[in-house]
């Protein structure tokens, strides 16, 4: 799965979680340990995952609109 | 519905048997919930255990208080955190802690993120109060990945967190077991853990992922570590109370060695009528952490830390919350 959206919040859990909002509705993101942060593809800290900012999330589907990250790329749309 | 009913995850083995209302002895000010739903309905998950005995009330509602009040923690700088526009606990600092170099001179995983200067103070031991009342927490959601968080003691066998911890919909759903370390330290578990696999949250996380109804608890097996290490009393404050309040904060960042408890304390800078905002800094690792005042001796938590993104946020604690704090406490 495939999502694109803008960052709404930052959840504080280690590794972190997301609430990301697009034109389906808000998602909640789980980052894990070996998910593969990008900014406009290059590598990026999860400290740079921060509310406001657009992102592409692929990953494992949750249910509803949820899903476990594989990999996100900031600032892409 | 009411969002703030208390709902239970994990293992549910007693079917309809939710604790809608919290004790009444203390009441607190009206919700200020507007509809019919109220998204503070506890819900909970995991094993639902007998009732247990109710617990001395070290809380307050709304509470009188005239100056906040930091920790006392050697090392601790307030500066930076005043310059920022926040905190307080004082914490005394130990020559062990005063030894540790400058957090901004370690190399970490990956950075936290931090607002302003990263002003924060390890505390080891954490044996003394409060901070043996703040726990680890190591948690396996359903779809089998692990994650860290941070809990706090309210009663004997109850510790608070945020609702993305015991609930986390990305991951699957209710978490399926969390062991809590109440004052670890590295290598340390001073009081050795208990594993919980019953949970409680609210219908305004669970089912509506609200962000300002993400908060819940774990329900541990008995009451031996409670007991052993004591709790945080919780207040329901005012507008004006809380409002540039000194607040402390600890818990377990991912960012610093591995079970390791990180302080630090500021000023709130915003209140909104669910949350509580600040620059104290925080980091992954440190979601269900308390948000307190010190004053007079007593520590009250006010909120329940979940967010990063500077300002940093809580959820705070007004009468619906309040009012399942002390039912989860009463379990």
């Amino acid at each position: 799965v495939v999502i694109e959206g803008t960052i709404v919040d930052v959840m504080e859990t280690w590794p972190l979680q997301l609430s990301v909002v697009t034109g389906e509705g808000l998602y909640q993101i789980a980052l894990a340990e070996a998910t593969a942060v990008t900014s406009e593809g290059r590598p990026a800290e999860e400290t740079q995952l921060l509310p406001g900012r657009p992102v592409r999330v692929e990953g494992e589907p949750s249910n509803g609109l949820a899903m476990k990250a594989a990999r996100i790329d900031i600032g892409t749309i | 519905m009411n969002e703030h009913e208390p709902v239970e995850g994990g293992e549910p083995t007693q079917a309809g048997k939710r604790p809608r209302k919290a004790a009444k002895e203390k009441e607190a000010p009206a919700p200020a919930d507007g509809g019919g739903i109220d998204p503070h309905e506890s819900v909970s998950g995991g094993e639902v255990g007998p009732p247990g005995e109710a617990a001395d009330g070290a809380e307050t509602n709304g509470f009188e208080g005239v100056a906040a009040g930091i920790e006392t923690v050697e090392g601790f700088d307030l500066t930076p955190a005043t310059q920022e526009a926040l905190l307080s606990e004082e914490v005394e600092i130990s020559k062990e802690m005063a030894a540790l170099p400058p957090a901004e001179d370690l190399t970490y995983e990956k950075p936290e993120t931090v607002c302003g200067v990263d002003n924060r103070v390890r505390i080891s031991p954490a044996t003394t109060i409060p901070w043996r009342w703040c726990c680890e927490l190591l948690i396996t959601y359903p779809n089998n990945a692990g994650a860290r968080g941070t809990g706090w003691f309210i009663g004997p066998k109850t510790v608070m967190t945020a609702g993305h911890v015991v609930y986390s919909a990305g991951n699957g759903g209710w978490a399926r077991r969390i062991e809590v370390i109440p004052g670890m330290d590295g290598a340390s578990r001073p009081y050795g853990s208990q594993v919980g696999t019953s949970f409680r949250s609210v219908s305004g996380w669970t089912s509506s992922g609200n962000p300002e109804y993400d908060y819940g608890a774990i329900i541990l097996p008995n009451n031996t570590l409670g007991n052993t290490v004591g709790w945080f009393g919780f207040a329901n404050l005012s507008d004006v109370q809380l409002q540039n309040l000194f607040v402390n904060t600890a818990g377990y960042p991912g960012d610093k060695p591995f079970g390791t408890l990180w302080f630090n304390a500021g000023a709130i800078t915003q209140v909104t009528a669910r949350r509580l905002l600040y620059m104290v800094d925080t980091a992954g690792g440190q979601s269900g952490s308390a948000v307190w005042r010190y004053l007079n001796g007593q520590r009250h938590a006010v909120g329940i830390h979940g967010y990063g993104g500077c300002p940093n946020k809580a959820v705070r604690i007004v009468a619906p919350v309040y009012n399942n704090m002390l039912a989860w406490k009463a379990l």
